[in-house]
Formats: C-alpha cells, structure tokens, sequence
C-alpha cells in the first residue's frame, strides 16, 4: 500500500464512529486544509453560480452536503439528504475518494452504474473538471491536520488499514467457503436442467424427422 | 419582391405521383421557384430521374425557375458522378456538399439550406465563388439572418419558411434500420412514409421524423408571423418544403400573407388546418432551441 | 517521434496534456474556454497561459500540440475565432484544426505558415470536397468523417494526396459532424456555434423506481434497467419509439475502438490515430494513451495481430465498444 493512498477500510469504521459533531468539525478542518493547499481549486468553484451537491457513500451511514459557488466551499455531514440539491453523486466511499482525487475515471463509473448521478448536470460537471485540473490527495490533508504528529499518524492509519483489510480478507473467504457446498448443489441442478432440455430438443428433432421420413415413404418403410 | 420557392421534394415518392405533384404545382402554385433532384439518397434517383427533363420543361414553360438540387453528402463514386454530370448541363444548380464547388469552376449557383453558412466570413468566401443565392441553415435566428443579408445587399438570400427541418444527415440508413434492414438491401422502405416516419420519446410525446438517412423535425416550420421582419432583415426568397399536403394551397396562403391580402393569424389558422395534429415550431428563428415554438405578434 | 502510426490524443486540462505526453502521445490536442472549440464545457479547455505552458512541456518532450479552432463562428461575431487563431499561432501551436470557411480563409490570409487542417466538423467524405479544401486553403490534413469503412479511407487518400487523421477510440457520433443540428433543436444551443452536444446545463439524470431517466432539455433521452450500463443524453444515441417500440433507432450508446483494424489503416495509407475524449478525465487520458502506446509499439516490431488491451472496454461510453461505420453493414 502507497504512503499516500486512502485507507478506505480504516475510514469507513472510524467515520462510522464518530459523533455528529466531531465529525462536522473535522470535516470542516479538512476543507479549511484544501482550501490552503489548493487554492486555483477553490477559486474555481468559488466562481461558480451558488450551488448544493448532495454526496451520499452508500457503505457510510452519514451523507454529505458540498456548497461552492458565491459562499466559501463548505462540507457538512448530515443524516439526511431533505434539503433542496442541485445533483446527488452516490457510491462507496472509495470510489468517492479516488474520483476526488482524479484516480478513477467519473465516466466510466457512471456508465457502470457504480456511482449513481442525479440531478443537474452542469454543477457535477464544472466539479470534476475543476478536481481534474489539481493532484488532490485526502489522506495526506488528513494527516496533515495533526501537524508535527501527522506522519506517525499517517504510519498507523496504514498499519491499521493493513490489519483491516487482512481481517477483511480472511471474513471474506470463511463466507465464501460457506456458501461453496450450496453453489456448487445450484450447478449441478443447473447442469441437469441444461441436460434435460438438450435432451428434449433432440427428442423433438427425432419425431420431426421420423414425421418427415413417413410423409415421404407413406407405405410405411420406417423400422 | 419577395420569391416564393418549392424545395426539393424530401421523401421517397413514386413516380407517378412525383409527376402528378409537379404537374399541378407547374399550373396552378403560386412560386416563382422550384428546386428538383434527390438531396437525401442518391439510390432513390434512378426511380425518377428520367422524368425530370420533361418536369424541368413543364415547370419552365410555366414561367418558373429551375434549379437542381443535389445530395447532401457526397462520398460514393455514383454521387460524384451524378454531381459532375449535373454541373456539365450548365443549368443552375444547390450544391448541398462543398465538394461540389471543386466541379463548378466559377460557376453561378445556389447554396443550399444544407451547407453551414454561420458568418459573413463564410458567406464572402461563397460569394467570391459564385454564389448567387445563400440558403441561411436551420440554426440561424432572425438576428444572424439579418447580418448575413446585410453583407449580401448585391445577392439572394432564401429562408427555409414551411416543412419538416432538415437537421441531420448520416451515412446510415434509419428507415432501414427501423425495418431490420441493412441500407445496402434497404427495400427502399422509406418510401412507406410520403411524409417521413414519426419518432417519439419514450413516454409516448413525438420528437423527430426519419426519412431515409436523413433526420427531421417532427414539427412543421412555420413563419408566416415572422414574413415582414424577415422581408425588412433582407431575406428574399421563402421555401416552401413539398409535403403530401396541398402544397397549392399552402403557396396560395404563404403568397397571400406575402402580399398583404391575408394576416399572419388567419394565415396560421388556415395553414393549421392542413397540418393537424403535427405541431408548428419556429424557435430557431427567435433564439431558442427549434422545437419550441414562440406565438408572436399573430398568436 | 513519430512510430508507426502518430497518436493524437486528447486534453481537456493541461493535467490531462501532461499526462498525455508522458503517456507516450505523438500529438496533442486541445482548445481554448469558449465557444471556438467543440468541447465547450463548464471547467474545460486551456487559458492563453495554459496553452503557452502546454506547449513548453510537449515541445521539451518532442510532442507536438495541435488547437481545434473548429466551430462555426456566429453571424456579427467573429472576433473569438480571430483571437483563437492569433492566439494559436503566437503560442506555438504546430496546427489549428478548422471547419468554417470563414475562419479557413482568414487563417490562410492571415497565418500562411501556420499549419491548416481540416477538423472533422467540415465532414469532407469525399476526394472532391478534401480537394477543394486543400486547393482554396492549403490543408495539410483531413480528419475523416467517422462515416466511412476502411476501402473508402484508402480510397480518399489515394485521390487526394492529404494527410489523413482518423477517428481510432472514443465517442462515436452517426450524424455527419459539424452539421447535426439535434442537439440544437431540444437545448438551443448549437454544436456547430456554441461548441457543444447535449450541454451539461440541459443535462438531467432523475430516478424512476428502479430506473435512471436521462433528458436533455424537456426531452426525454433514456431510460436505463438498474442491470443495464448508463449512458449520456447524446440525442443521437437515445432510445426512442419507433413503430411504438422502444429502440436504439440512431446507435447503441458505444464507443469506437478499432485496434483490431489499425494495420488495415496504416495499408491504406492513414497518417494519424485520433482518440476522441477532450471531455473526458485525465485518468482516461491515461489509459486509453498508454494502451495505445503498446499497441503501436507491438506493432511497429512486428506483432500481428495487434495485441488488444482489455482495460479500454471499461472507459468506452456505454462501456460497449464498435467498429462504427469501418465494419461493414454498419449503414
């Protein structure tokens, strides 16, 4: 795993955790970090028409509400989506990250269906082609929150994103093994309909060229 | 005076009715005008293209002008062919494709509504050409319309004024495709549709017409309201696109609006008459996307 | 330099150009933020200062830049178009890529020794219309119309002695370019003029139950199953009724790629690759140019056939690809 890149796992748990308000005031400190480090990326959302995106990471139980335009760039986290948004972007949490920071290509995760878009378009796309122009990297503004400790910091998220995705790995093939013996019942009764209906048509093709031999020696030569 | 012109027939006609249709226009339509010829696909012209003599004359000897029309798009050696034999005859001709320009060598003709005269730039370039007269395309509104006729105070300008807009042209065959059928074997079903084959959105609401590989609006265009501030922008020439309608009548209406003897509104009303239950639609004329359609001073 | 086949690749950002040119693109090709271009999107596109920079970083690493100055200049307004030449040509463009005859004549007038092509919105389809292109305005290239099959292109460049730029990945449009006017005709704004098909401020994506409603202005483009890939409101790759039946009446929402025929274009004598996409991410900018790198390498050492790299299904629109109007049976 790169120095620099997201731990997604690691992520999704702690953001799981975290109180409504710890989280509002961290995020709030992580858009106060972007806005220094990226400042042409602000600038260009600061010229655009005021307007509100919902974002919605479907395997976080929080959503998120991004204003740009005429106000200064705000990410707030809420429960709910009520209010009125110009777009929606929904997705994992993953995904959402890499699209912000450039990684992933937004068009072929919308034609997928891996992230869901809805709404107008205009504000979503004058978005990504800002984020497109810069080199956005989350984890590093993250980290950077914690000042003189945020490398030792960034070392443990790893170690602990590490140790997730092992647990993660190894959850994933007891499930597996679980399911297995029941798959494998499925394909073999799949594998007998497909016998079945073989059988059939061969059967049906037999009777039609039996009828036909008997149409052309009517006397009845067919042993 | 303001001219009124017949486009060149769109749809796939057989040919008896071709002739019929010319026949009655030669006698009894009020337009000065009447373009001939295959501008959609060229596979349709042998169908008709021993009549067009003897309607060219019909036409002529009723005191109208003719011009012959050409494809769209040329790319096959057959278009280039029939293109190069047409610019030989010395008749007047719309080239619909710049790649005619290449065979005229300074000889007068018409740019047709197909070719992209946006600027006065591209106009000078036409005229400096040969162009005697400038089809504006569909895009243009009345504005951009009245800035290209103020470079050509010397010259024609002709406003698509009645039909179905063309708005694309392809290399594709859509009435074929629409049948399971490949262009190269296409049964020349585009000729079920005198009028085109309606297109609709998904929830039922018409939008576009197909006729061969060419794309239409589903809306008639209609400026009748909008004849006097084109006449003042410089416009001189109005075309009136063939449908399976009484084109006779509708000229009639159109050269009574023209003439002052009728008023757009009643002109509307009547020209509804003949056109129900498809819609009129003028928005590119007034800036706005073409399916809109702006009532104006007429209602 | 220049092997086997000159890659042209897009930007849409100077981060997607640099990203190109480390990619391994011969060329690049981008535009100014206007309406001069046809990829007039909200964020697109290159300042004077973007370009100058551009150029600097392509130059050094022997890759060229190419600016599209290729819409229709409106009536009463044709001084961005101007300014776009003047401006190409003072930041060391290599070619502008025109349409408009009024923009070809000022070029030729005003910028004899700045390279002329021929963009695909002029559709020239046939030796006729290239030739007179090149005889009134010079062009040194043609990119080919995406209408035409393989003999054609091989047909084309025989009788006309232009280079020929062809269309090898990306979007795919079935309408003769520069003069479809379906976009216009539901949003107002023109393709041809303003730069730009199914404009993202017309654009809308609304849930229906299960499926995704796609529009286009009031008009309804698609509606997609949630097993089915989605696509962008391009009017002429909509499902409409024809017959009352739902159908992909224009084309499949799919992108080109034609990987498989690029030896059969080098025989018939094309001179450049173009992949379409100034809209698109730079991280597609990445994938499609590095993928086309090695296959043009593989095949200027000689492989046959040419390698086909599995990760551009992916990034194609629709997340389909086609031969377009090269296979035979298309029209």
């Amino acid at each position: 795993m790169a120095e620099t890149e997201f731990p997604v796992l690691l992520a999704t748990n702690v953001l799981g955790l975290l109180p409504a308000p710890a989280l509002t005031r961290a995020t709030a400190l992580l858009m106060r970090r972007f806005g220094r480090t990226y400042p042409r990326l602000f600038r260009a959302l600061a010229g655009h028409e005021p307007c509100t995106i919902g974002i919605e990471p479907t395997d976080l139980a929080h959503r998120f509400v991004l204003r740009f335009g005429g106000t200064p760039v705000s990410l707030v986290p809420t429960l709910t989506l009520e209010q009125p948004l110009n777009a929606c972007v929904r997705g994992r949490l993953a995904t959402l990250v890499g699209l912000l920071e450039g990684r992933l290509d937004s068009d072929a995760l919308f034609f997928s269906r891996e992230i869901v878009i809805t709404g107008e378009m205009e504000a979503i796309v004058s978005l990504r082609n800002a984020l497109d122009r810069e080199t956005v990297n989350v984890f590093q503004a993250a980290t950077a929150l914690f000042g003189p400790v945020g490398h030792p910091v960034r070392r443990v998220a790893l170690m602990l994103e590490r140790r997730l995705a092992a647990a993660h790995q190894r959850l994933t093939m007891r499930h597996e093994a679980l399911h297995a013996a029941r798959r494998e019942e499925h394909s073999i009764a799949t594998y007998c309909a497909r016998q079945e209906a073989e059988l059939q048509a061969l059967r049906t093709r037999i009777a039609k060229i039996e009828a036909q031999t008997r149409r052309r020696n009517p006397i009845g030569a067919v042993t | 005076m303001s001219c009124l012109t017949l486009g060149p027939l769109q749809f796939h006609w057989p040919a008896p009715r071709r002739r019929d249709f010319y026949a009655r226009i030669a006698d009894e339509a009020p337009v000065e005008c009447v373009y001939l010829g295959e501008v959609v696909c060229s596979k349709r012209l042998p169908w008709f293209e021993k009549d067009l003599p003897k309607i060219a004359e019909r036409l002529r000897r009723a005191g109208k002008q003719v011009v012959f029309s050409t494809p769209a798009l040329i790319i096959t050696d057959r278009e280039v062919a029939m293109i190069r034999a047409l610019c030989e005859t010395g008749d007047l001709i719309e080239i619909n494709d710049l790649a005619c320009l290449q065979l005229l060598n300074g000889q007068a003709f018409v740019s047709g509504p197909l070719v992209n005269v946006f600027n006065e730039g591209t106009l000078d370039v036409l005229l400096r050409l040969g162009a005697i007269r400038v089809n504006t395309p569909m895009e243009l509104s009345i504005d951009a319309i009245a800035t290209l006729a103020a470079q050509n105070q010397a010259g024609e300008i002709e406003v698509f004024a009645f039909g179905r807009q063309p708005l694309a042209i392809s290399q594709r065959c859509y009435h074929a495709r629409a049948h399971d059928l490949h262009k190269d074997n296409c049964q020349f079903v585009c000729g079920q549709d005198a009028d085109g084959l309606a297109i609709a959105q998904l929830d039922g609401r018409p939008l576009l017409a197909i006729n061969g590989t060419q794309t239409l609006s589903h809306g008639h265009v209609a400026l009748l309201d909008e004849l006097a501030d084109l006449q003042a922008a410089g416009v001189t020439h109005f075309r009136l696109s063939p449908h399976a309608l009484d084109m006779v009548e509708i000229a009639t209406l159109y050269r009574a609006v023209l003439d002052g003897t009728c008023d757009a509104e009643e002109g509307l009303t009547r020209l509804r008459e003949h056109t129900a239950p498809v819609p009129f639609v003028n928005g590119y004329l007034h800036g706005r996307a073409g399916v809109d359609w702006q009532p104006g001073r007429a209602g | 330099m220049t092997r086997y086949l000159e890659l042209v690749c897009p930007a849409g950002t100077p981060a997607a150009l640099r990203v190109a040119v480390d990619a391994g693109a011969d060329t690049v090709y981008c535009g100014f933020q206007d309406c001069t271009n046809a990829r007039n999107y909200p964020g697109l596109n290159f300042t004077r200062e973007d370009l100058r920079g551009g150029i600097a970083y392509a130059h050094a690493r022997s890759c060229r830049v190419f600016v599209a100055v290729n819409t229709f200049p409106r009536a009463g307004d044709f001084g961005p178009w101007q300014r776009a030449i003047d401006d190409a040509a003072a930041c060391g463009a290599d070619a502008v890529i025109l349409a408009d005859l009024g923009v070809l004549d000022y070029a030729t007038c005003r910028h004899p020794n700045l390279r002329r092509h021929l963009s695909v919105q002029a559709a020239a389809a046939s030796p006729l219309g290239i030739r007179f292109y090149r005889d009134a305005f010079g062009i040194s290239r043609v990119v080919l119309p995406r209408v035409l099959s393989v003999e054609e292109v091989a047909a084309l460049i025989g009788q006309t002695g232009v280079e020929a730029e062809v269309f090898t990945f990306g979007s795919l449009g079935t309408m003769v370019e520069g003069r479809c006017f379906l976009s216009s005709y539901m949003t107002g704004r023109s393709p041809s003029s303003d730069g730009v098909c199914a404009p993202a401020e017309c654009v809308s994506y609304r849930e229906d139950g299960d499926r995704l409603v796609s529009c286009l202005g009031d008009v309804m483009i698609n509606r997609f199953a949630s097993d089915e890939p989605a696509a962008y409101p391009t009017p002429c790759k909509g499902r409409f009724l024809v017959h009352g039946r739902p159908s992909y009446l224009f084309e499949e929402p799919t992108g080109l790629n034609v990987i498989p025929l690029l030896a059969e274009l080098k025989a018939a004598g094309v001179t450049a690759l173009k992949i379409e996409g100034r809209q698109r991410s730079r991280t597609y900018v990445a994938t499609v140019v590095t993928a086309f790198r090695r296959v043009l390498d593989a095949l200027a050492e000689g492989a046959s056939p040419a390698p086909m790299p599995d990760v551009l299904r992916a990034v194609a629109e629709g997340g389909r690809e086609t031969f377009g109007a090269y296979a035979k049976g298309w029209r």
